[in-house]
């Protein structure tokens, strides 16, 4: 082998190492970019994970609520038929009649992935204050996962003792 | 002798090199080279003496005591007489008799010798330096590599060489020799004349005698001349391939170093980078580790979570007719200022009503605003518009709870 061959070839070992190189280098960098992210996005998830401790003493009165007070597992029909039941005797026992009653359609988002439902029913009335106060009172039962959502009052006309009641009660269940 | 100086590379008569060995009974020969190249084995710290053929040995008067003014007058010397070049470092002066200022400069002048690896890690002399003749001024005339020389003795030190022609020209040589030294005003008075037996040429008989009655010098036959084993100092003699191939193995000792460096700097920077790798992957693994023990409770967490948030309507939901209520009792007159619906949903409040003036609207915002029970709400600026007809004010006021809920 000449010199010059030694050096042509000297120079093409040369170049392929440069390029090795940078080829390795630029293929670390790739990997220590996603290492990067891959221990900051870890770093993340633990700090959110390492919150959740006082959260769960702030939270862990409501927790026992809930599981106390547990919605009924029903299925959604007879949960409205309950409630509608519901709203119309009790309104009857107290001594009037709801004027027009409506069952509120279950929008698609708020049953998937759920573990509960509302069932909820739109109501208009015209009763006594007193009758409306009672009426309300039995609804609003927060304990048995049924609540006013709605209400809107009207007061009496000077020429009448009737005040007009417009509510939307809501009862929430478990998903069966 | 140096205390390192084992071995002496001289000359042989006729042909090639001797290796001798300084031992407890003075020199012996080790070993003869008929040629030296780079499969010759030559002991390391080895004094390679050149022959007479090989150097220029020049006298010089110079009349001073101080080292660097003599190197540097016999360096103009030598270099007026076209023996080295500037900046050479193949040549070197000893003082051969400080009475009478006598040193003597010697470069080489001719390649004696084939430049071998061995050969330029040794130190370097000239042959005739060894060469033991006792004390006196004196004549030596011996063969070195197959070519008569005669080698002129100070104070047991050479101070000047030349080749000599044959046997039979000894005799012109030396007067030749007396007389130049007689001009030069160089002192040299031999009282002995050395001469070696040539083994491969007939001394003719009475040869000496008749050169002792010519020269009136003492003549001696010997067989073979002694090495000197009193001390010689090293000479700075070193032939310029030599010099070369220590400038260029320092270079290239230079590039290993720098290669090496740069090898060494290439790896500490992979470990840096594979330990900095092996430290994020260790924290990851820490990390997940440390997910994987907080990931039961995590889950339970969520699914808490998941509870509240869809049961949040009941959860925040406050007693609708509270609000009614409060709304109620911040009327400023209740005879005057009539509500004509309240409308109460999670997380808003709207209200509707009638008022003789203006004033009583004006009264009632700031009062819902600042009560207690609705500062999580925020107010919206009351919509007002007077009735032509009945002069009557009608009002909308509407509260939104901040943040949405």
């Amino acid at each position: 082998m000449t010199k010059r061959e030694k050096y042509l070839g000297g120079m093409l070992l040369l170049i392929l190492v440069v390029l090795a190189h940078i080829f390795i280098g630029v293929s670390l960098k790739k990997k220590y970019a996603s290492q990067t992210a891959e221990l900051d996005g870890l770093q993340t998830t633990y700090r959110n994970y390492s919150m959740m401790g006082p959260t769960t003493a702030l939270i862990s009165e409501e927790v026992e609520w809930v599981n106390e007070h547990a919605p009924p597992v029903k299925s959604f029909q007879n949960a409205q038929t309950d409630l509608q039941n519901f709203l119309t005797s009790s309104s009857k026992a107290l001594g009037f009649d709801p004027d027009t009653q409506k069952l509120l359609t279950l929008q698609d988002d708020e049953v998937s992935n759920s573990m509960y439902q509302s069932v909820k029913m739109q109501i208009v009335a015209r009763a006594t204050e007193r009758q409306i106060y009672q009426w309300l009172v039995e609804i609003h039962q927060p304990e048995e996962m049924r609540i006013l959502s709605y209400l809107k009052l009207t007061p009496p006309a000077k020429d009448s003792q009737l005040i007009h009641c417009e509510i939307i009660a809501e009862q929430y269940i478990s998903s069966e | 002798m140096s205390k390192l100086l084992k071995h002496i590379l001289l000359p042989a008569k006729e042909q090639g090199w001797e290796l001798w060995l300084l031992g407890k009974d003075g020199w012996s020969q080790e070993e003869s080279i008929a040629e030296l190249d780079d499969s010759t084995l030559i002991p390391k710290e080895t004094r390679v003496a050149f022959p007479i053929r090989a150097v220029a040995m020049v006298p010089m008067i110079i009349p001073s005591t101080d080292r660097s003014t003599q190197r540097g007058m016999a360096q103009l010397q030598m270099e007026q007489s076209g023996l080295i070049k500037p900046e050479s470092t193949s040549w070197d002066l000893y003082q051969v008799d400080a009475e009478c200022s006598l040193s003597a400069g010697v470069s080489i002048v001719a390649d004696s010798i084939a430049p071998t690896k061995q050969i330029q890690d040794q130190t370097f002399d000239v042959a005739a330096r060894f060469y033991e003749v006792g004390d006196l001024d004196t004549l030596l005339c011996k063969r070195e590599q197959g070519r008569w020389v005669t080698i002129c003795y100070k104070n047991s030190q050479p101070f000047y060489s030349e080749l000599t022609d044959s046997a039979e020209s000894i005799l012109r040589q030396i007067k030749s020799l007396l007389t130049q030294f007689s001009v030069q005003g160089i002192e040299f008075d031999p009282q002995t004349l050395i001469i070696e037996k040539d083994e491969h040429s007939e001394w003719r008989d009475h040869r000496e005698e008749q050169l002792e009655n010519d020269l009136g010098i003492a003549t001696k036959l010997v067989d073979s001349v002694k090495l000197v084993t009193s001390e010689r100092g090293d000479l700075e003699l070193v032939p310029d391939f030599v010099t070369d191939s220590r400038a260029k193995e320092k270079r290239n000792k230079k590039i290993k170093f720098v290669v090496l460096a740069c090898l060494c700097l290439y790896a500490i920077g992979c470990l840096f980078l594979f330990m900095r790798y092996k430290k994020t992957e260790d924290e990851i693994q820490q990390v997940r580790d440390d997910l994987a023990v907080l990931e039961p409770q995590w889950i339970v967490y969520q699914h808490h979570l998941s509870q509240l948030n869809e049961l949040d309507g009941v959860l925040t939901n406050q007693w609708p007719l509270a609000t009614y209520d409060k709304v109620a009792s911040l009327l400023p007159d209740h005879e005057k200022l009539q509500l004509e619906a309240v409308e109460v949903e999670s997380g808003r409040v709207l209200i509707k009503g009638v008022s003789p003036n203006i004033n009583f609207i004006n009264e009632l915002h700031p009062a819902l605003m600042n009560d207690p029970y609705f500062n999580r709400y925020s107010w919206t600026v009351p919509v007002k518009a007077e009735d032509k007809k009945t002069k009557l004010w009608n009002f909308t006021m509407e509260a939104t709870k901040k943040g949405g809920q």
